[in-house]
């Protein structure tokens, strides 16, 4: 025997799995729930008499609880199908729904044009380019970041970038007169070149010559580039001269280019200065001039070490500024015996 | 003989392992020592180094590097050439002997050349691929792709040429960015010469694949989209127009240049161009879609230099203002962004245009761009977009001087676009299982 005055006391006062407590609602999570609140009017176990309206795929049903299937839970819920023009449906509930109570079926049709609603929403969106996402796996973005720094570590950059211009230098791929390089600088890279191809030249000979005389040559050769070619430490003594026209971290990097240049493939700054001094030329006039940097309006070219602000620089200059040391005297009067009697 | 036994005393056992330890440690540093006073020695220390080092070279990934054989993309240059020459050689028996040597390394050629501009089909630099494909036949030692580089400017300077526009870049980015995006665009639009930007708007009508097709028949030579998540740039989609490639690079370490200490101011001029350390030939075919951005003839008087340089996957790009200051050292001083590209996937063809839930868009002509719907409400939503649309090219042809009448027939400039719901199939994809063998690299 129904009765839903009993089960909503007991639902209501005591337990009921689809209740939600908050603190200023109560909700139901039935599904044939026609509000989604727990009360009386809208409770689906505590009416005999029901209707819902639920979409299925796209597809709006009605469905309809009476109190004469109330004993056989199985078809307890008559489902039916909603036409999908919205007008129509909306007639199709007050026809199903005559003579129901006017909350249910003012509720239904309200759920009707909400369903609707969202079921267009639905339809628009999926046309829309949506964009793709994809899930962050933290491993995956720590291993990368770890790779990535060890291959900048790996690279480096701005050494093969050198490289690669000083080979794109030399190997004439600038043309004939190339507007990137100073003059000076130019003329250096030719003479380099016409040197290389004179040894080229003298040993192509030396090979056609017998091997006495040409050993003779050759030992004579090799002694007169020892005896030119010195090993010196470090520019300092050299660029002294030419302290005006250095910023302190291009003086960084001449250091370090010191150091790198014996294991590369052309010849050094110093052989550079020694062989001009051999050819008589401006000699060491030329190494100031090329290593002043060219009015072209690019002053104030950093070095490779440039990461941090030029601190290192003001002391640098500091050091090597004419320094005047500077002693103060005080000039007091000699102390007398009375004076240090009573002092 | 009785095996050295384990001293049961832990005090004394511990004291001869140290005794032990310092001993081999002191003859290490003698030994060391020995041979740092053999080298500093004047007559022969340079040599003795020399053979020290050249013995001794220490064993870096890079060194070590595996190239992965499941594809001929990835695959080692080095037996491709054998395998080319063992073919060559092959065909050769075959044929006979005859002197069909020619005929041979043509087809080759042939091959290499399907090879390899199958991928950047269309582009604005043809001159380019030709050239790399001389290069590879010639079996250069080299493994850089500047070596082309060269040989182009030496052509390019013998020869009096116009020149050459440089071609048009677009850039946007995804939809609704935020401002660190808004500044790297920026950057990138001062990078390239070409470069111009333009706001994505969200919706329909402004796809990818329809903003490439449109940009295809505007005469872009790329697109660039910026993907942006959590307020930041992550990946670059790279399109090559009008038919061309589409690459997708991961986006990482986006430094701008502001944030650069002493960074220099970009100038006008079009760059040079580094592209260091592509091997492989899906490396190569990135490099070049890189270099078809920029103008093929670059102007040295601005002395701007944009390096891309691969290592171990990882592009590194920089850009930097440079100056010879002797033959032997030349100085950088960096302009622009710093960023780190990785590549994901490369494509061919253009990115489709279909509607999520599989519909291909009606109309592949190129003028009807329209998705053809069903549902009434959005009827009326795409004719206002056609009307649009067609609206803008009537403009555009106002304005290229051509009659309206000319629109349904493809354009004079010969500009042919790939359908909306044509899709390239995958050229190479990266997958996360790819990445656990460290000594594996695929560019």
């Amino acid at each position: 025997m129904q009765s839903d005055d009993i089960i909503w006391t007991v639902i209501n006062h005591q337990f009921c799995s689809y209740k939600v407590k908050t603190s200023t609602q109560n909700f139901c999570r039935n599904e044939y729930n026609l509000t989604g609140f727990c009360t009386r009017q809208s409770c689906p176990l505590a009416n005999s008499r029901y209707a819902t309206v639920r979409e299925k795929d796209g597809v709006l049903y009605l469905y309809m609880k009476t109190i004469e299937r109330a004993h056989t839970p199985a078809n307890m819920w008559e489902r039916i199908k909603l036409s999908n023009n919205y007008v129509k449906a909306l007639e199709q509930i007050d026809k199903e729904l005559i003579y129901w109570p006017n909350f249910i079926t003012h509720k239904c049709k309200q759920r009707i044009t909400k369903i609707t609603q969202y079921l267009i929403k639905m339809r628009r969106l999926s046309l829309t380019a949506q964009p793709k996402k994809v899930g962050i796996k933290k491993k995956l973005e720590r291993r990368e970041a770890t790779r990535e720094r060890k291959a900048l570590a790996a690279a480096h950059l701005e050494k093969n970038i050198e490289k690669e211009l000083l080979e794109r230098l030399r190997s004439k791929a600038y043309g004939d007169q190339p507007l990137n390089v100073n003059e000076d600088v130019w003329r250096q890279v030719l003479d380099l070149d016409r040197k290389g191809k004179e040894k080229e030249v003298e040993l192509d000979m030396e090979d056609d010559e017998s091997l006495l005389d040409s050993d003779e040559e050759r030992e004579e050769e090799e002694e007169y580039e020892g005896g030119e070619r010195e090993y010196v430490e470090d520019t300092d003594d050299e660029s002294v001269g030419d302290l005006e026209d250095y910023s302190g971290s291009e003086f960084d990097e001449f250091d370090s280019e010191e150091e790198g240049s014996e294991g590369q493939e052309f010849p050094s700054d110093l052989e550079v200065s020694g062989e001009d001094e051999d050819d008589e030329e401006e000699g060491g006039e030329e190494q100031p001039k090329a290593k002043k940097p060219p009015t072209n309006g690019s002053g104030g070219l950093a070095g490779t070490k440039r990461k941090q602000p030029p601190q290192g620089s003001s002391t640098k200059k500091g050091a090597r500024r004419p320094k005047v040391d500077v002693e103060y005297e005080m000039e007091t009067e000699p102390l007398s015996r009375e004076m240090l009697k009573n002092w | 003989m009785v095996r050295d036994k384990k001293i049961k005393n832990a005090f004394k056992r511990s004291d001869e392992h140290r005794k032990a330890k310092r001993e081999k440690e002191q003859a290490k540093l003698a030994r060391r020592m020995e041979i740092k006073k053999a080298e500093k020695n004047k007559e022969n220390g340079a040599a003795l180094k020399a053979e020290r080092l050249a013995k001794n070279i220490p064993r870096t990934l890079d060194n070590s590097r595996q190239f992965d054989a499941t594809s001929y993309l990835t695959a080692d240059p080095a037996t491709m050439r054998d395998l080319e020459e063992k073919a060559a050689r092959a065909s050769r028996m075959i044929n006979g002997e005859e002197p069909e040597e020619d005929d041979e390394e043509s087809d080759d050629e042939d091959e290499d050349e399907d090879e390899i501009e199958e991928m950047p089909e269309a582009g604005p630099s043809k001159q380019r691929t030709a050239q790399a494909d001389d290069e590879e036949e010639e079996g250069d030692e080299d493994e850089e792709v500047d070596e082309e580089e060269q040989e182009q400017e030496q052509q390019q300077e013998i020869l009096p040429e116009q020149p050459m526009p440089p071609p048009k870049i677009l850039i946007t980015t995804s939809a609704s960015p935020c401002k660190l995006t808004y500044n790297f665009c920026d950057d990138l639009k001062n990078v390239f010469p070409g470069g111009e930007f333009f706001k994505r708007p969200r919706g329909r009508g402004y796809e990818i694949g329809r903003v490439a097709r449109w940009a295809g028949k505007r005469g872009y030579g790329a697109l660039i989209v910026v993907n942006e998540d959590h307020k930041a740039p992550n990946a670059i989609t790279l399109i090559n127009l009008p038919a061309g490639p589409t690459a997708y690079f991961k986006l990482s370490s986006v430094i701008p240049s502001a944030q650069i200490y002493g960074h220099a101011r970009p100038s006008p001029h079009s760059p040079e161009l580094i592209l260091n350390n592509f091997t492989t030939l899906l490396g190569h075919s990135v490099g070049r879609l890189f270099g078809s951005l920029f103008p093929p003839q670059p102007q040295f008087r601005g002395r701007q230099v944009v390096t891309l340089h691969n290592q171990r996957d990882f592009l590194f790009f920089r850009r930097h203002r440079y100056m010879f200051t002797s033959p032997t050292s030349a100085k950088l001083q960096e302009i622009g962004p710093r960023f780190t590209l990785k590549l994901r996937w490369l494509r061919k063809g253009l990115p489709s245009v279909t509607a999520p839930d599989g519909r291909a868009p009606a109309g592949e002509n190129d003028d009807e761009e329209d998705v053809d719907l069903s549902s009434d409400e959005e009827g009326v939503d795409e004719a206002e977009l056609a009307e649009r649309e067609k609206k803008d090219e009537d403009e555009a042809m106002a304005e290229m001087g051509m009659p309206d009448k000319q629109k349904k027939q493809p354009k004079d400039t010969g500009i042919k676009v790939p359908g909306l719901a044509e899709t390239g199939e995958y050229e190479w994809k990266w997958k996360p299982k790819m990445e656990v063998s460290r000594r594996t690299f695929f560019l």
